[in-house]
């Protein structure tokens, strides 16, 4: 696959996305992203904003096999990767396979669940294999999580613990629509669009599941210059020792900047990656793997503004300032 | 300014002795030199002098009476000046600058003394406060660079690369990279020359956290039909910058060619606007001063033509003594105090051959034996010679605009008459034929359209002759080289400017105190409420899975707050408190005491039920005290809680 019919790839599968979900341009460009460069999406928004959506949408565009988990306090880690149930027939047991096993997941507000069940997944989402009575089995590629959080409710609800959000690439805001795109999705909505019958959309199929692995592939090729891999490293570094942070992010932050920079360059149609790549995507990658001062969060600083005050101290690669 | 320096220096030819007009030839004039009007014919031929070669050209009203003395009649010299007449007058006289003159009172030796008493110790303090601001930042920066991390030795070597902001100089030095053969290296100067020519009109800051995306999304909102060509270039750039390891010569030419134009359009644009703001200010646009009617260009050439040898003073007239002179003329923008006359005098007592005042507004000293009267309303515009020399003169005629006549005095002697007035005379210092001093009512004679007009130009060739042919013009140029930096200040006139910068130094050091001048954190440091200080250590507990901790302390906190407030003083009981309490905020009873219980319980050390409830039930003890009464810190507290 070269640069070229990447792109094109890239633009048909976030054209038909689009076509269904409107208004949700970065949210789209990111999924995507996170899908190329082997990651997972965490999305925090209220409810209604598209998110369950997205997930339906994206599986019926890339041909892929998904399903959802609505995560509710009493669910068993069981209930998410499977178990083995005992066969009278057989008199053995036999594995039955969790919801895992599928090629998009939908974690539909996974802080409701406790933590042992939110680490059900821990082994899945890094490893992409689940392991159920000492027998470890592959999980199906390509393999994407996407898990929803609500940031408004917080009874009932268990925060996810760091392991667990360090290992979703990227944390994304849904923010509510503008007033136009409002407008746009009650005019879809008139014109008959129905979001449990995508099907009369007629969303094409734009690539095939070995095609998205084909994709995932070239994006690992791409062009890294060494002063992108510095830029990289300045950035995180920057991030522990920063004084309104009480930990700053791992290497495994790092990794998920560079892919996601690898993933975005090939989604502009560049083989090489630049610092915009990098800029772009690291608010997304680094805001939910640092934690704030409890004095910064009292003078109401976000993890964002830090990021964006470590990107303000970083220098470039190749400017021209002094 | 400096184009006229380099005209005089220029216009200097050294040639032997000079003809006068019509075939009169003065003693030391070598047959080869010109006769005047042929050398004003070869002057006016440049293509610089434009009256004489654009029959448009936009002349001042004051130009046009040169007209009315038949300066356009002269059409082998100057053939489109008389077309130029014939129109309006369009272009506007520039006034020179008067000088403001600024004297401080005398204030008497006691006052003057506490004066430079202040500010020598202004000056000592500024000195002390630099000096050891200077001594911190060594002795921190030997601190530092003990053992510098390697981020740190990169931001020093950042630091310490030169940054080049000149787009001319950018260019060109991309351009030798190229030659060398460094094309990566090339296309990033070509690229900052851009960058920094948009930067100069003010499209974007180079600042070193910003990526090319951001300059390029500020120039599509500033200039979004220039923002596609730029996305060109930025695309090429970052694919040497980070995507090829081998850049050819070929993407630099495509880089150069692109940029060169776009800097190309922004100079194109620059032009224009420059051009509109020169029209708006000045009426019709008009080439240089110094070559048009009113300028001394065409004077200087002539003279240089006829054997002159003659400079524009730049040193101050006062070191008259130090040059080589042999002639000075004073030009009406001369500055001279008593100090710059005396020393005229003492150079022409001294072996100066010849002092030329010209008009002006000078008051001329009584040794000078003349002086120059306003005068607008002659008789006649025909000027012819006087006593003085009158053999020499011959019949030649001079004609220059009314201005101004002379008042001589005893001793006198009239070189030329306008009627019966004097318009130029001369006055021998001490014995006949030693030093003279000539004394003209104006300066025409020394103007461009002059030249052209009567026998103007012999005139002032055989006005300037006996004087010597090594000459210096003290002009508005004269005294600008200052010897020291005080002299500069004197000259600048800076004295009273830093004065009262000495002035407002002192009153910011007097604010500041040792403060001043060093750089301060900007952010606004303020005392935290003592709520605040229990909301962070709350969460720090929290975060720890301790909430049943810090639910202790804000709670042991919360009902003192809250029983403070309901004036329950005497009453120590919590269900007391918790009837209050809802009296005061409309809650229910039994939830107030469930929550008071909790808090109170906590401070004990019951066991929690879960982090998450305890953190609620911080959040509720926050609305509480806000609702009976906070400062407004609990609104903050409850919103992170």
């Amino acid at each position: 696959m070269d640069t070229n019919e990447f792109k094109a790839s890239f633009d048909r599968i976030r054209g038909e996305v689009e076509r269904a979900l409107v208004g949700q341009t970065d949210l789209v460009e990111h999924a995507l992203i996170a899908l190329l460069a082997r990651g997972h999406v965490l999305l925090e928004g209220a409810p209604g904003l598209g998110k369950t959506l997205l997930v339906r949408v994206l599986g019926q565009v890339l041909a892929c096999d998904h399903r959802r988990i609505q995560f509710t306090p009493d669910l068993m880690p069981s209930d998410v990767s499977g178990g083995n149930v005992f066969n009278q027939q057989k008199g053995a047991f036999d594995f039955l396979k969790g919801p895992v096993f599928t090629q998009l997941l939908l974690a539909d507000e996974i802080n409701r669940a406790p933590a042992k069940t939110q680490s059900a997944l821990l082994e899945a989402m890094q490893e992409r294999q689940v392991t159920v009575d000492g027998v470890t089995r592959p999980l199906p590629e390509p393999f994407l999580v996407m898990a929803t959080q609500n940031p408004i409710e917080s009874q009932g609800t268990y925060p996810l613990p760091e392991a667990q959000l360090d290992r979703f690439m990227f944390k994304l805001s849904v923010l509510a629509p503008s007033h136009e795109v409002e407008s746009a999705i009650l005019r879809n909505h008139l014109a008959g669009f129905d979001a449990q019958a995508l099907g009369r959309l007629n969303l094409a199929r734009v690539i095939t599941p070995a095609g998205l692995l084909d994709m995932q592939a070239h994006v690992r090729g791409l062009r890294v210059d060494e002063g992108i891999v510095t830029y990289i490293a300045d950035i995180v570094c920057r991030t522990r020792g920063h004084r309104s942070l009480y930990y700053g992010a791992s290497p495994r932050a790092s990794i998920a900047l560079l892919h996601g920079a690898q993933a975005r360059a090939a989604g502009c149609g560049r083989d090489f990656v630049i610092p915009d790549d990098v800029k772009s995507l690291a608010p997304a990658v680094l805001r939910h793997r640092v934690g704030l001062q409890p004095d910064a969060e009292i003078e109401g600083m976000s993890t964002d503004d830090c990021v964006a005050e470590i990107l303000r101290d970083v220098r470039v690669p190749e400017t021209i300032a002094a | 300014m400096s184009c006229r320096v380099l005209l005089c220096l220029l216009a200097v030819t050294l040639g032997p002795g000079p003809v006068l007009a019509d075939g009169v030839v003065a003693p030391g004039i070598a047959k080869s030199t010109p006769e005047p009007r042929k050398a004003v014919a070869e002057v006016l031929a440049s293509r610089r002098f434009e009256y004489c070669h654009d029959a448009n050209y936009p002349l001042t009203p004051s130009e046009k009476n040169w007209c009315d003395l038949g300066a356009g009649a002269n059409a082998q010299a100057c053939p489109t000046l008389a077309a130029a007449c014939k129109r309006d007058a369009l272009a506007k006289q520039i006034e020179p600058d008067r000088p403001l003159t600024f004297h401080l009172p005398d204030l008497g030796l006691p006052l003057r003394l506490i004066l430079w008493t202040l500010l020598a110790l202004v000056v000592a303090m500024l000195i002390f406060v630099l000096a050891r601001h200077f001594l911190d930042r060594e002795s921190k920066d030997l601190v530092t660079t003990a053992a510098p991390s390697p981020a740190e030795a990169e931001a020093a070597a950042a630091l310490a690369r030169e940054v080049e902001t000149d787009v001319q100089r950018l260019l060109e030095r991309a351009r030798a990279e190229a030659n060398a053969g460094d094309f990566r290296a090339a296309i990033g100067t070509a690229y900052a020359a851009l960058l920094r020519r948009f930067e100069g009109a003010g499209l974007l800051r180079v600042e070193p956290d910003q990526t090319n995306g951001d300059y390029l999304g500020r120039l599509k909102r500033e200039r979004p039909a220039m923002a596609g060509r730029m996305a060109e270039v930025v695309a090429s750039v970052e694919l040497a910058q980070f995507g090829e390891t081998a850049v050819t010569r070929d993407r630099f030419d495509g880089v150069w060619s692109a940029v060169t134009g776009l800097l190309a359009e922004r100079v194109g644009i620059l032009v224009v606007v420059f051009g509109l703001l020169l029209g708006g200010a000045c009426g019709q646009p008009r080439a240089d001063w110094e070559h048009s009617p009113s300028g001394r260009a065409g004077v200087i050439a002539f003279l240089g033509k006829r054997g002159f040898s003659i400079h524009e003073r730049l040193l101050p007239v006062a070191k008259i003594g130090d040059g080589k002179a042999e002639q000075l003329v004073l030009l009406p923008a001369a500055e001279l105090g008593d100090e710059e006359w005396r020393a005229i005098k003492k150079w022409l007592d001294g072996g100066g051959k010849s002092l030329v005042i010209a008009g002006g507004r000078h008051q001329l000293p009584g040794w000078v034996g003349m002086q120059v009267i306003e005068h607008r309303a002659l008789a006649s515009a025909i000027i012819v010679p006087g006593d003085a020399d009158a053999k020499r003169w011959g019949a030649l005629q001079v004609r220059v605009p009314e201005a101004n006549q002379l008042e001589c005095r005893a001793g006198s002697g009239a070189l030329l008459r306008r009627g019966q007035t004097v318009y130029a005379a001369r006055r021998w210092l001490g014995k006949e034929q030693g030093s003279r001093v000539v004394v003209l009512a104006d300066d025409f004679l020394l103007r461009n359209a002059s030249l052209l007009v009567a026998d103007n130009a012999a005139a002032l060739d055989l006005l300037l002759r006996d004087g010597g042919l090594s000459n210096e013009m003290a002009g508005d140029l004269t005294g600008l080289v200052s010897s020291n930096p005080i002299e500069s200040v004197q000259r600048g006139r800076l004295g009273p400017a830093l004065l009262q910068l000495a002035a407002f130094l002192l009153i910011f050091f007097a604010c500041k105190g040792a403060r001043f001048g060093r750089p301060l954190s900007m952010r606004k440091i303020e005392r935290r409420e003592f709520a605040e200080h229990v909301s962070a250590l709350g969460l720090h507990y929290a975060r720890a899975h301790g909430a049943r901790v810090a639910l202790g302390f804000l709670g042991a906190y919360a009902i003192d707050r809250l029983r403070e407030r309901c004036g329950l003083h005497v009453d120590r009981s919590l269900s007391g408190l918790a009837d209050a309490v809802a009296t005061r905020t409309g809650r229910p009873v039994g939830k107030v005491m469930r929550l008071l219980l909790d808090a109170r319980d906590a401070g004990r050390g019951a066991p929690a039920e879960n982090d998450a409830s305890d953190v609620e039930d911080m959040a509720e003890l926050c609305k509480l005290l806000d609702e009976t009464g906070g400062t407004g810190g609990h609104k903050r507290i409850q919103s992170k809680l």
